[in-house]
């Protein structure tokens, strides 16, 4: 992991130490429009979700037609974000209403299928869900999840039940409560009341907790949980007290809009660890209240919360807003923020009609304790007050939404760059490929966490010279097998690493499996550094080493001595070892 | 979450106005203005459903003036309006349907108007949907019923900071520290409150007040009072 250059954020060495680090950047792709339908006058209230391998996705919006009705809209796409269509997702006739929206998706890896839904607001509506159909951008026919006239603000997620790895359990939570199905969607369960709030987001932990957070209308961001698949719970416990608090209302921010303070959350695959990200008002400066993301986190399933942290995007002495943050998690565990943010246009004014915002990305490998660089996700700042309602006010639909496959992320978000409220994505690829297995082919390991070697965090293993079989045989071998990978052509493949030794002379050679020889190839030799040090080594000819279809990649990182060994308790350390591909 | 602006609503016809005139003054749409948009506002049907919403919920109520009035023929059945009143908390507590709870909560202050509890629901009720406008109304209807009435005080500070006003806020605040000062968390807010007033000496003195009291002082907010201003 390197130090990042940091060239478009100085303003985070404000608070961040001096010693961070930084994992490798994403490759950004361009704005891509997924609200492509033209009989549309404009899109807002986001939600996405993408297949296991980021192939298939969907983007929710509500969709304001050119007929004077609104409806519930989905950008799909069936080849990795490369061309899109627009479907507007229906209730059954029975249940469809002149007011349909609130979109929500989620995805079930195990089934790998997607879900979208959506609510039609009249008394003959509820919510509604249906499935994607794989490989075509269609949906399957919609049925009704809940008939209720009065449901309102819902998110959905899905999981397995809490002991059984192979089962498939929905929840949808919304103002009346959680409810459930087990048979993919097709039915569900009466409500359970979760109590009295606003905004309920379920999250499915990575062995079947299921999480919910809301705000309490108030001060209060609030949290329960059900280990038991959502059939009793937690009594309410409080993740953070906001500052400052207000309605579903224009405040503090550039632009009429209302900002209600929504807030999200995201539960780590790797470390069970829960995060909450919201937005709150740090203070006022010139006479404008600035608004800051804080992030508050749980390492024991939401029992306990951290001190929320402010993220450090933003000079506290200048004047501008980051809100609407979305969070998600990769497999890797990189937590990803998809947030709108006014920096690019500093020194605005609350308030007025038209405020000037971008779409910015950013992300953290170690649950936020440091961040990279801000992307920039809109090519320039929109116009709010554009956004092609024609309303007194503007809207820019209370949140965002944001799509995870493999090593894809997609936010969906709006920009008004047309004149009008448009849903857009950026395909943004995460160029680290994780191992599946970390293994010490030869040597003893002494301490530090092997499984963890996905990430730099510090928790590194350190083995001591072991058995060998054959004379000259490296003492020490690391082997990692990484299965799944996509992009088997990739123009650029390396091994990312951390490593050390705690003595000179050592030699440290990286080697790749060739898939047509299976010989061992060696494509990197070189001094073991004596302090922990970012080795990057590009292998040359990457086609030659992953397998087609399995898409494995076999590595192996030997150390032996060359000269006198001073130490002779000698050790090799490595905190991280990753392959990173591009296209 | 359907969008509803009652508060735009009232002023959609002035911004309106305003853009035709910017962009009559200036011959080209200020940058204020909805490119090719320029037309007279059009219905937004969420905002008209909620509207309907909205005024189902109210018949018999007046929101004209800065508390919610009683305009319909009041009954004086303390009976009923509990039984409304606790009808109104359920749907609180557990379907969060904030017009089927303020049409519970319009029928308890119907049935009694000196009950202040209901207003104070209906506050919550309305808050539900984010509506801090009818929400404070309802406050202040509630602290006219009964003006010793902490918790529709307390939020009615809240409500007063949601608005920007932070000296109101403060008078809230300072008026329930008085009349009860074992109050929770009031003096916690009335450091924050200081603190976004730049009044650092207050905000340090209510913060001393509120952690001697075991109140819930936000923890992220001590290191940015302390990075605004050293402890006096």
């Amino acid at each position: 992991m390197r130090p990042n250059t940091m060239k478009h954020l100085l303003l985070l060495a404000f608070a961040v130490s001096a010693a961070c680090v930084y994992a490798q950047d994403p490759i950004m792709g361009g704005q891509l429009r997924m609200s492509v339908d033209n009989a549309s006058n404009s899109g807002d209230e986001t939600s996405g979700s993408s297949s296991l391998d980021g192939s298939e996705i969907v983007g929710g919006f509500n969709d304001y037609r050119t007929d004077g009705t609104i409806k519930s809209s989905f950008g799909v796409s069936s080849d990795g974000g490369q061309s899109w269509a627009q479907i507007v997702l229906r209730p059954p006739v029975q249940n469809q209403t002149t007011v349909e929206g609130d979109p929500m998706a989620c995805y079930d890896k195990r089934t790998n299928t997607l879900f979208a839904g959506a609510m039609a607001f009249g008394s003959n509506g509820g919510i509604y869900i249906a499935r994607k159909n794989a490989g075509q951008n269609s949906f399957s026919t919609a049925v009704m999840a809940r008939i209720n006239g009065s449901v309102d603000k819902g998110w959905m997620d899905a999981g397995p039940l809490p002991g059984n790895p192979n089962s498939t359990r929905l929840y949808i939570t919304f103002n009346q409560g959680v409810i459930r199905s087990d048979d993919l969607g097709n039915t569900w369960t009466a409500p359970f009341s979760l109590g009295s709030g606003l905004g309920f987001l379920p999250r499915v932990g990575p062995n079947g907790e299921l999480y919910v957070t809301y705000w309490d209308t108030s001060l209060g961001i609030k949290f329960r949980r059900s280990l038991d698949g959502g059939q009793t719970w937690s009594n309410a416990v409080s993740a953070a007290t906001r500052l400052a608090t207000w309605g579903v209302q224009n405040y503090g921010i550039p632009g009429n809009f209302r900002n209600p303070p929504i807030h999200t959350m995201a539960v780590s695959p790797t470390t069970g660890d829960i995060v909450i990200v919201y937005f709150d008002q740090t203070n006022v400066v010139n006479n404008q209240r600035n608004l800051d993301l804080y992030l508050t986190r749980s390492t024991d399933k939401g029992v306990t919360w951290s001190v929320p942290a402010r993220l450090p995007y933003r000079n506290i002495n200048t004047v501008s807003d980051m809100i609407f943050p979305w969070v998600e998690f990769t497999r890797e565990g990189r937590l990803n923020v998809l947030c709108f943010d006014t920096s690019r246009t500093p020194n605005q004014t609350d308030g007025v009609a038209a405020g000037f915002w971008d779409q910015d990305y950013f992300y953290s490998d170690d649950e936020g304790a440091n961040w990279s660089q801000i992307f920039r996700l809109t090519p320039n700042a929109f116009n709010s007050f554009n956004d092609g309602r024609n309303a007194g006010t503007s809207f820019m639909g209370d949140y965002n939404g944001m799509g995870i496959g493999a090593r894809h992320v997609y936010p969906v978000y709006l920009d008004t760059r047309t004149n009008q409220a448009e849903i857009y994505t950026n395909k943004i690829i995460n160029r680290i490929e994780i191992p599946s297995t970390f293994q010490w082919l030869r040597g003893q390991q002494l301490g530090g966490n092997l499984q963890s070697l996905f990430l730099k965090d510090g928790n590194s293993a350190t083995a001591k010279p072991g058995l060998t079989l054959t004379p000259g045989e490296p003492p020490i071998q690391l082997v990692t097998t990484t299965t799944g990978i996509v992009n088997t052509t990739p123009s650029v493949l390396s091994v990312w690493m951390w490593s050390m030794v705690n003595t000179p002379n050592i030699e440290m050679q990286t080697m790749m499996q060739n898939i047509n020889t299976q010989n061992w190839d060696v494509v990197d030799v070189r001094p073991a550094p004596q302090a922990l040090t970012n080795i990057v080594v590009n292998v040359p000819n990457p086609a030659n080493y992953i397998t087609p279809g399995s898409g494995t990649a076999n590595c192996r990182v030997t150390w032996k001595a060359v000269g006198p060994v001073p130490n002779p308790n000698w050790v090799a350390t490595v905190d991280q070892n990753v392959l990173v591909l591009d296209p | 979450m359907t969008p509803r602006t009652f508060i735009g609503l009232g002023v959609a016809a002035l911004s309106v106005a305003l853009v035709w005139g910017l962009q009559g003054a200036a011959g080209k749409p200020h940058n204020t203005s909805r490119a090719g948009s320029l037309g007279p506002v059009v219905d937004d049907p969420k905002e008209a459903l909620e509207e309907k919403r909205f005024q189902d919920a109210t018949a018999g109520l007046d929101f004209t003036g800065s508390a919610v009035r009683v305009t319909a023929p009041v009954r004086h059945d303390r009976t009923k309006a509990l039984a409304a009143y606790k009808a109104g908390e359920r749907i609180l507590a557990t379907e969060n349907v904030w017009f089927t709870a303020v049409g519970n909560f319009r029928d308890a202050v119907v049935a009694d108007p000196s009950y202040a509890p209901a207003f104070e629901a209906m506050s919550r009720a309305f808050l539900l949907e984010g509506d801090v406008e009818h929400s404070e109304k309802a406050l202040k209807a509630a602290l006219i019923a009964d003006p010793h009435f902490d918790k529709a005080q307390f939020s009615l500070g809240l409500s007063r900071q949601a608005n920007g006003d932070y000296e109101g806020a403060l008078e809230q605040w300072n008026a329930l520290a008085l009349r009860n000062p074992a109050y929770p968390d009031t003096y916690a807010r009335m450091s924050i409150a200081s603190y976004y007033k730049h009044d650092y000496s207050s905000a340090w003195k209510y913060l001393d007040e509120a952690q001697r009291r075991k109140q819930n002082v936000p923890p992220q907010f001590i290191p940015l009072l302390k990075e605004a201003a050293p402890r006096p």
